[in-house]
């Protein structure tokens, strides 16, 4: 056996409980999705099922609104997340290439905020809605969310440009370019590609919020993804789980799928940038 | 001085939008927490007047507070503890090379990508005391014989939350760590291997010392956002049975939005801030101070 | 084409000042080198020239034109750029027309200049291909390129040997002084390598700490350095010195080292007897001596060079070098005596590092 061979086995031997910790609910996840209601409760509890029942899907679809809540966080992840990728370039911009006074003191600014969590301030962003009349309006998770994802996008933005090297605009210039043309034809189809990776993190993020979207909506019609699950499951004698995990698979896998296809990204972003 | 360089607007007009939203929307909450928690407030939000610091008395007389408390201070020290303990290890095979890296990493990152929420409602259902498959799953290996109601009993809820708590931290902190080990120098690898070190001298005289402010970051992020969570407890137990899963997030999240007592619940808001407040200085300055070295590395490194 | 001249130019980054007056006035279809230890502000002055770091204090003209407040797009100036600064997506060939792009250009017109610039930059099999795919030599070729096709008034390079191997770095400056010679565009070259402002330039300017200490053409700096610093700047390896006191006897003046080792010195010197000086002999000037003429040395190490054998040897308490072309064998520990024809000696005020 290869050293290699041997060390693999012992890393998967060490590796696997975790794994098997982490994989266990989604397994039982997709059995619950696919099994009858009526084999939801059996005594003793078992893996196995009789049929594969696909019309879960289209079941739990008409019964929970599923369509329409996918439709609200898809409209408030995809608002706030081109919102913070707006807001974030000409900031991370700044602070990639320019030196000016306030430079540490907004970057420290930045880290602040994001260190302050939704949950301490949500009280008072719950009384900032009401005074802007934006409490049950989708709008307001989408500022909320640009506020809370902008550290972030920042830094990861400002992280990528600084490996732009600034001597390929300083060339354009010296080409004969103005300001404007430089940035359009050499530095952002450069930052193209960590504005795409930022964004899709950010997408992700706001994909994923709960306690906001908990608080800041009301009504049943427009609550996103995650507070439509968990009001499926809260306060309720009878919980339709077979309808919940199906939910559940329709709200997660797309999500995991482009996740773990990015997670390089972001490891790499954090070698870069050491955590800052 | 005879600079006659330009004061630059630019780079501070390319900040201002940025700065502005936070400074609305994460600011100016903060201030309204300090003003509401010195007012008597009514069940429907309404200001009844300044009372003073009589609402943080309140608070500090009420027993539910002081035991959510506890629990916080137990559930953030078992919480990050246990990540930090399973993360290094995890992060130091995921940066070695074998068979299969690609897929473990995928696998060990799953939970960053599946939302708080889900990851709960997840557990809570496999956890289900009547129906639940871990039971099904503990059965069939004949470590149990009758199912345990796990989120039954406020003492095993809290372990089992703990543990998912450990499970949803390990991604990002093993992330940091990845990012450290990739950054550490090579050159003392081969030379302490060429003075004779052992695997496990190597770890200890090398790894771990290099790997030392990535592991202080490591601390004092999982601690903020340990801290502040909410969701899983949430979910799985809604701080019950009896308030005995009760962390200060879920005190404060019932008090204000089932209980409407603003007040009291803008005192512990405060409160929270600024615990929150000194671990964001700590960090804000282990940052500066890690800057602050490589930047003198570099200068060195020209020299 | 165009002259360029500076004048009493600083500069200061906040409260810190990294140029102190720089005065020099560069020729039409002149070759200047800048050269200087690292971090001495030669970059920092190109890229004022260039338009990339604003002029905090004196008057940068091109022709007769004052260009301080012009921004670089209008300078009309080409710069090669230390790491190329090739746009890694775009093609060779619009990396060079991509400036002719710009100025909007016939596409005709474009693509006759880029084909030109790669024939005499032996590019053209390598026109379609991404900076990434091209190795060192040929990316700082591409780099050339996108300067040739300017047809600008000056041309601006900050080290661009610097990134290559040594082989390919001497072929490179010549051929580099070759399209000089052909163009003749005005140039300003920035090196710290003293061996590339030799052999490249018309005339050096030889920077430290953000002051010029001399300008000239290479064998002026060579050899009749201003002072100290020139003198072990220029020339390799670079020329001895020993500390002394300036003395006579009847034999005529000498410098007196610390051991009393008797350095002779010419006697049209202006030296001052009793001054405080530094001698300083050129390696290549010191030769193999016999009888009583030069002074004592005892040999420490041996280093074969190819063409020289350079002695590395201790007199009156320091270390000197000495090239001999002899392939006598010579041991460590031996004594010599070597000489310095007292015309090639160069006598510097100890104090003031000028020379006398
Ligand atoms: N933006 C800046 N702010 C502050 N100081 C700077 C800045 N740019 C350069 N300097 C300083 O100015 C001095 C001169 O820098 P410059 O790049 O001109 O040196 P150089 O002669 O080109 O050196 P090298 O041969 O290493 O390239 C250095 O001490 C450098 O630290
Ligand atoms: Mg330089």
């Amino acid at each position: 056996m290869t050293p290699k061979l041997k060390k693999s086995l012992l890393y998967w031997l060490l590796l696997s409980p975790l794994c098997v910790v982490i994989l266990l609910p989604f397994g039982i996840m997709f059995v619950t999705a696919l099994r009858p209601r009526d084999e939801l409760f059996v005594y003793p509890p078992t893996w196995t099922f009789s049929e594969f029942r696909w019309e879960n899907f289209a079941e739990m679809w008409v019964k929970t609104n599923f369509g329409g809540a996918l439709l609200n966080s898809l409209y408030v992840s995809l608002t706030s997340t081109i919102i913070a990728i707006v807001l974030s370039i000409p900031a991370a911009y700044a602070l990639s290439r320019y030196r000016f006074s306030g430079k540490g003191l907004y970057r420290n600014f930045l880290l602040m905020t994001q260190m302050m969590s939704p949950i301490v301030l949500v009280l008072g962003l719950f009384r900032l809605m009401v005074h802007l009349n934006l409490v049950n309006s989708l709008n307001s998770l989408v500022v909320t969310y640009v506020a809370f994802n902008m550290a972030f996008t920042i830094w990861m933005l400002q992280s990528y440009f600084n490996t732009i090297p600034r001597e390929l605009e300083e060339a354009s210039w010296i080409d004969g370019a103005t300001s404007f043309t430089s940035l359009v034809k050499i530095f952002l189809p450069l930052a193209v590609p960590a504005m795409v990776v930022t964004a899709i993190f950010t997408f992700i993020n706001s994909w994923n919020e709960f306690v906001l979207a908990l608080t800041l909506i009301r009504s049943q019609n427009d609550y996103t993804l995650p507070v439509q699950i968990f009001s499926q499951v809260a306060g309720r004698y009878q919980v339709e789980w077979h309808h919940v995990m199906a939910a559940t698979v329709l709200a997660t896998v797309p999500v995991a799928i482009v996740f773990s296809w990015l997670q390089r990204y972001l490891i790499r972003g954090m070698a870069l940038g050491a955590v800052k | 001085m005879k600079s006659r360089t330009r004061i630059p607007t630019t780079p501070l007009l390319m900040i201002l939008p940025s700065f502005l939203l936070a400074m609305s929307i994460i600011g100016y909450p903060i201030l309204d927490l300090a003003w509401t928690s010195m007012q008597e407030v009514s069940r429907f939000g309404k200001m009844m007047g300044f009372v003073g610091l009589v609402n943080f008395a309140e608070v500090f007389r009420d027993p539910l507070f002081y035991s959510s408390l506890v629990r916080t201070v137990i559930w953030t020290v078992a919480v990050v503890g246990g990540t930090l303990i399973i993360s290094l290890p995890i992060a130091i095979m995921l940066n070695d090379d074998f068979y299969g890296r690609g897929l473990a990493r995928v696998i060990v990152m799953l939970p960053w990508a599946i939302s708080l929420t889900m990851t709960a409602v997840l557990w809570r259902w496999s956890l289900n005391g009547r129906a639940g498959l871990i039971n099904a799953t503990l059965m069939d290996f004949h470590i149990i014989t009758e199912p345990i109601e796990w989120l039954a009993t406020a003492p095993l809820a809290f372990t089992v939350e703990i543990l998912v708590g450990i499970l949803v931290s390990i991604p990002f902190t093993t992330t940091i760590f990845l990012g450290g080990l990739s950054s550490l120098p090579q050159d003392s690898y081969e030379a302490a291997v060429v003075d004779g070190a052992k695997p496990w001298e190597l770890f200890r005289y090398i790894t771990l010392p290099l790997m030392k402010p990535f592991i202080n970051i490591a601390i004092v992020l999982n601690v903020i956002y340990v801290f502040n969570s909410l969701p899983i407890i949430w979910v799985m137990t809604e701080g019950g049975p009896a308030n005995g899963t009760d962390i200060l997030v879920t005190y404060l999240y019932k008090l204000a939005f089932r209980f409407g007592q603003l007040g009291k619940a803008s005192a512990i808001s405060l409160i929270m801030f600024s615990v929150l407040f000194v671990f964001t200085i700590a960090y804000v300055l282990m940052v500066m101070r890690q800057e602050h070295d490589s930047a003198d590395e570099e200068v060195k490194h020209d020299a | 084409m165009a002259s360029v001249t500076i004048s009493g130019v600083e500069k200061w980054f906040g409260t810190l000042q990294i140029l102190h007056g720089i005065d020099i006035d560069i020729e039409d279809q002149e070759f200047v080198v800048l050269v200087g230890p690292s971090g001495c502000g030669k970059s920092t002055l190109l890229r004022m020239i260039a338009g990339l770091e604003s002029i905090s204090d004196g008057e940068i003209s091109i022709g007769t034109r004052m260009i301080n407040d012009v921004p670089a797009r209008d300078r009309d100036i080409a710069m090669v750029f230390q790491n190329y600064a090739l746009y890694p997506h775009m093609s060779v060939f619009d990396n060079i027309g991509f400036s002719l792009k710009l100025r909007k250009r016939s596409k005709q017109e474009i693509s006759e200049k880029i084909n030109e610039a790669a024939e005499i930059l032996d590019l053209t099999p390598y026109l379609e291909r991404s900076p990434r795919q091209l190795s060192g030599g040929q990316r700082q070729r591409v780099a050339m390129g996108r300067a040739l096709v300017r047809d600008a008034q000056v041309f601006l390079f900050d080290e661009p040997l610097s990134n290559l191997d040594a082989k390919l770095r001497v072929v490179m400056r010549t051929e580099i002084k070759a399209l000089h010679q052909r163009l003749k565009t005005t140039s300003v070259y920035v090196t710290h390598d003293q061996i590339e402002a030799m052999t490249m330039a018309d005339r050096i300017v030889v920077m430290n700490k953000g002051r010029v200490e001399q300008t000239g053409t290479p064998m002026d700096l060579y050899d009749f350095p201003a002072n100290l610093f020139v003198a072990d700047f220029i020339g390799s390896p670079s020329m001895n010195f020993i500390e002394g006191i300036v003395a006579a006897d009847n034999e005529g003046p000498f410098v007196m080292a610390k051991d009393r080792t008797r350095l002779a010195i010419s006697r049209e010197s202006s030296a001052a007897l009793g001054q405080k000086v530094v001698y300083g002999a050129r390696p290549e000037h010191l030769v193999l001596a016999s009888g009583n003429e030069g002074f004592d040395a005892t040999i420490e190490v041996i280093e074969p060079t190819g063409p020289n054998i350079q002695i590395f040897a201790d007199v009156a308490g320091q270390r000197i070098c000495a090239l001999s072309t002899e392939r006598r064998t010579h041991k460590p520990g031996q004594r010599i005596r070597l000489h310095c024809p007292e015309t090639s000696v160069h006598l510097f005020d100890a104090s003031s590092g000028a020379r006398i």
